[in-house]
């Protein structure tokens, strides 16, 4: 409780460069947001993005396109021994019949140019239209989220409470996207619905020791809630860490392990359970403590 | 107390057992042993071996195998007519399947008769031709009475896992004929997809419409998408016009009148330059009137479409061309000009034909859509997303062993940190997972890479009640409470702190299933029985094995 203020600090010092960050850089968005394609090949030979490149600026030629081959982005995937690409390009501004035509083009040239090993791994167009909805659904989907979160914790707890939760909750939620923002991770659906899980286990942290200080509160023969507040983050720190060691420890191996489809998701949780951890123990309670202040028995 | 622990244990048991049965048809060792079929592969592909003999070269044998769910196929189709081409793909499915066992096939001309049927493949011995069918895991080794009871269904694998196509299209208000209603055009564009499909001859295929004029298409395993997308967009209107003029520009053409005439083009080909055509704007016949449509080959040997017109259009068919033989009839589909023959002779019968210009997958898509009846409106795609099998493989691969590793951690970080009671917990997360995968099964959900990972994520965050009950046993049991009273004490406190964190953790998942579609539900759905099954075995099972465990003279020391 003593060094609050410090976390405070800290915390707050991190959301105003988060929200710099979200502002500034902004999200690195997939093409399940904003539209667009991907093509994820592998060549038969070794191959680069000149060389990608050039084959569009022949398809370019060949086909009316309605981007240019400089606007696309090609990624060389790890562990794929230059054979294999993850090629984006963007989508038409309108979603028409004719788009649906390009891409197949796009698709059976580049084929025909440089031959895959195999069927191509995964090819995806999005048009415009659905980006944007996608959009406005994972921003009503969060605020559902936390309004149900709250009205769930205000009827268990005390107000006072459930706000100390839902605080801890909005602050690892821009912490979060900012680091999200700062590594210019590819926020697609899925990287969406790890920020969305973190919203239910940031606030399941917090829940532990709100639960414990409810408890103690009760049994205190001690009338400082500092007191009463230090010693429930101090009985459930076992679990805390714990926890959020076993968790880590699953969230590692997929980081490592789980493959190029899952690894903004398990990115975004890993970032998302230390500071949700973080948040739960040195914010979420302090928050009470401020509204609350430190006499007991004063709000109920 | 005797009694309540024995209801516990029953109750432990069931679900025990519950999601053994569940699980096993769908684990590796299961195949390997039984070489079961989940109902996706059972579509189409030789199940029993039922008759063989070796050729009289010796070199190719014929073997006759059982179609499962053929007579079911069958009856969907209804038109006896179509059947032929439910067949032919039937067939090639399982010479596929063949052929990817390392089969030569080498005569193709299937015979089938009420289910049978009979490939000759290359150089087998009848062992060897067992062995395939075998190798292929394409038959059952239980009897019948055994399978039967086992549910066959296996754990569903999303798109992203099995690779397929994910096709969200949108219904063009535009181009809705004005009498028509926007919902009838997308109910009837549903029902002519799904016939389309059907007829190409794709397992398991999922086509709903959605948010009023979309229609969302799934389609699993699919090898030849281009294909396939090129089967579900072509309006496949067909409509016969007169010509009145035609010319290399639309400028060198006739002046037309509005009303009564349109101009339309003839694509070029690398052989033939583009035409443009002036047309009579009502058309003679069109494929409202087509009785049937199948590929056949002329007598060059190039594919041609072969029209067969009901009664009605018939008789149009007999009275156009009876009265403007000497001119062109032009044959349209989707305004685009196909073709514009010479009439020859008055055409009675109502039999016609398509010619030239495509290949042979070209002619039997353009039979396909041809009987399936055109669409009422033509098609935007606005998503189309296509998971090859390989991706799909790797993605199991890499979930599987991330998974291994991850519960390994996790279960040594519990018994190395709560000992005997660490491993009753790292038994009730195996439980846990068991009962998930069971539950899935058991409600047909999807199991999706994001769901796997939602699954090891459970497996990480599954021990958190039990670590919490274990802190606060071991918080009581340092405050001089008896090994008995303690542990009590520690599930009694813990309880509301469990569900509490739980409801609100099931509550964002229940959002995320709401809002979220494809992979991301199966995401929800995973974490959400994670979630649930959680407080069954972390509660309910471990307490029972404390309990069990725990008395007597066990009782005097805790090991935690």
């Amino acid at each position: 409780m003593k060094n609050r203020y410090t976390f405070f600090g800290l915390s707050i010092t991190l959301i105003v460069i988060s929200i710099l960050l979200l502002a500034v850089k902004g999200l690195n968005y997939g093409i399940d947001f904003k539209g667009g394609s991907i093509l994820h090949v592998r060549f038969v030979d070794e191959s680069n993005e000149t060389k990608i490149r050039d084959t569009f600026k022949q398809i370019e030629k060949d086909r009316k396109l309605y981007f240019t081959s400089d606007q696309i982005v090609v990624q060389s995937v790890a562990g794929g021994q230059n054979r294999e690409f993850i090629i984006q390009y963007p989508s038409a501004p309108l979603d028409t019949a004719q788009n649906a035509e390009v891409h197949d083009h796009i698709l059976s040239d580049l084929k025909r140019m440089t031959p895959f090993s195999d069927e191509a791994l995964e090819v995806s167009n999005v048009g415009p239209t659905i980006g944007d909805e996608l959009k406005k659904q994972g921003l009503q989907a969060a605020v559902l989220s936390v309004i149900g979160i709250l009205l769930y914790l205000a009827y268990r707890f005390e107000f006072q409470s459930a706000i100390g939760a839902i605080i801890a909750l909005v602050h690892d939620l821009i912490i979060v996207l900012g680091a999200v923002s700062l590594i210019g991770l590819e926020f697609d659906v899925t990287v969406l619905a790890a920020v969305l899980t973190l919203l239910g286990y940031s606030v399941n942290d917090s829940i532990v020791i709100l639960d414990r200080i409810r408890e103690n509160r009760k049994i205190t023969k001690d009338n400082s809630f500092a007191a009463v507040i230090d010693s429930s983050i101090n009985q459930t720190l076992g679990r805390t860490l714990n926890t959020s060691i076993t968790t880590l420890l699953a969230l590692f191996a997929l980081l490592i392990l789980g493959g190029i489809s899952i690894k903004g998701f398990a990115t975004t949780l890993t970032i998302g359970c230390i500071i949700g951890t973080y948040s739960s123990i040195f914010i979420a309670s302090p928050v009470l403590f401020e509204m609350t202040g430190d006499k007991l028995g004063r709000n109920k | 107390m005797k009694s309540k622990h024995s209801v516990k244990i029953i109750v432990v048991l069931a679900v025990l057992l519950f999601s053994l049965f569940y699980t096993l048809p769908s684990t590796k060792m299961w195949d390997n042993a039984f070489g079961t079929i989940s109902p996706a592969e059972q579509y189409a592909v030789p199940q029993r071996l039922l008759e063989y003999s070796a050729g009289d070269d010796g070199a190719s044998a014929l073997i006759k195998f059982q179609v499962d769910r053929m007579a079911e196929i069958f009856n969907r189709v209804k038109d006896p007519a179509r059947t032929d081409d439910v067949l032919n793909n039937v067939v090639d499915t399982a010479r596929k399947a063949l052929v990817d066992m390392g089969a030569e096939v080498r005569v193709f001309n299937p015979d089938y008769v009420n289910g049978n049927v009979s490939l000759r493949v290359a150089g087998k011995s009848k062992d060897e031709a067992q062995a395939l069918l075998n190798g292929a895991r394409l038959y059952s080794k239980l009897p019948l009475i055994v399978t039967s009871l086992f549910p066959r269904s296996k754990i569903t694998l999303g798109l992203d896992l099995k690779g397929g196509i994910d096709l969200v299209y949108q219904v063009d208000l535009n181009s809705i004929q004005e009498n028509d209603s926007i919902t009838d055009a997308v109910s009837r564009s549903v029902e002519i997809i799904r016939n389309r499909i059907d007829m190409f001859g794709i397992a398991e295929p999922s086509i709903k419409s959605q948010d009023g004029n979309r229609i969302r298409i799934q389609l699993p395993g699919v090898k030849d998408p281009e294909r396939v997308k090129q089967l579900i967009q072509n309006t496949a209107m067909l409509q016969f016009h007169m010509v009145k003029d035609q010319a290399l520009t639309a400028a060198q053409l006739e002046p037309i009148s509005p009303e009564g005439e349109i101009v339309l083009m003839q694509p070029g080909t690398n052989r033939q330059q583009a035409m443009w055509f002036k047309l009579v704007r009502k058309p003679e016949v069109t494929g409202r009137d087509l009785k049937y449509a199948k590929v056949s080959f002329d007598d060059m040997g190039a594919p041609i479409v072969h029209l067969e017109f009901n009664a009605e259009g018939a008789a149009k068919f007999a009275q156009v061309t009876g009265s403007h033989i000497g001119e062109q009839l032009a044959i349209v589909l989707d305004n685009k000009v196909h073709s514009a023959p010479v009439i020859q002779s008055r055409i009675t019968g109502g039999m016609a034909q398509i010619t030239g210009r495509f290949s042979l997958e070209e002619a039997q898509n353009l039979a396909i859509v041809l009987r399936a009846g055109a669409l009422p409106a033509s098609l935007i795609a606005l998503e189309s997303r296509v998971v090859g099998p390989t991706l799909g493989q790797e993605s199991i691969k890499a979930g599987w062993s991330a998974g291994i590793i991850g519960t390994l951690l996790v279960l040594l970080f519990m018994a190395f940190f709560y000992k005997f009671c660490g491993i009753l917990a790292d038994m009730a997360v195996l439980f846990n997972t068991l009962i998930i995968f069971a539950v899935l099964v058991f409600f047909g959900g999807t199991l999706t890479l994001p769901g796997i990972a939602g699954l090891i994520l459970t497996i990480g965050f599954a021990v958190d009640a039990n670590v919490i009950i274990f802190e606060r046993i071991k918080e009581e049991f340092r405050s001089g409470k008896t090994v008995r009273a303690a542990i009590n004490a520690g599930f009694d406190r813990a309880f509301t702190c469990i569900i509490d964190s739980n409801v609100t953790t099931l509550l964002t998942v229940a959002i995320l299933y709401i809002f979220g579609s494809g992979p991301i539900r199966g995401f929800a759905t995973t974490l959400g029985v994670g979630l649930i099954a959680n407080v069954f075995t972390a509660i309910i099972c471990v307490k029972l094995a404390l309990d069990l465990y725990y008395s007597g003279e066990r009782a005097r020391t805790l090991s935690i």
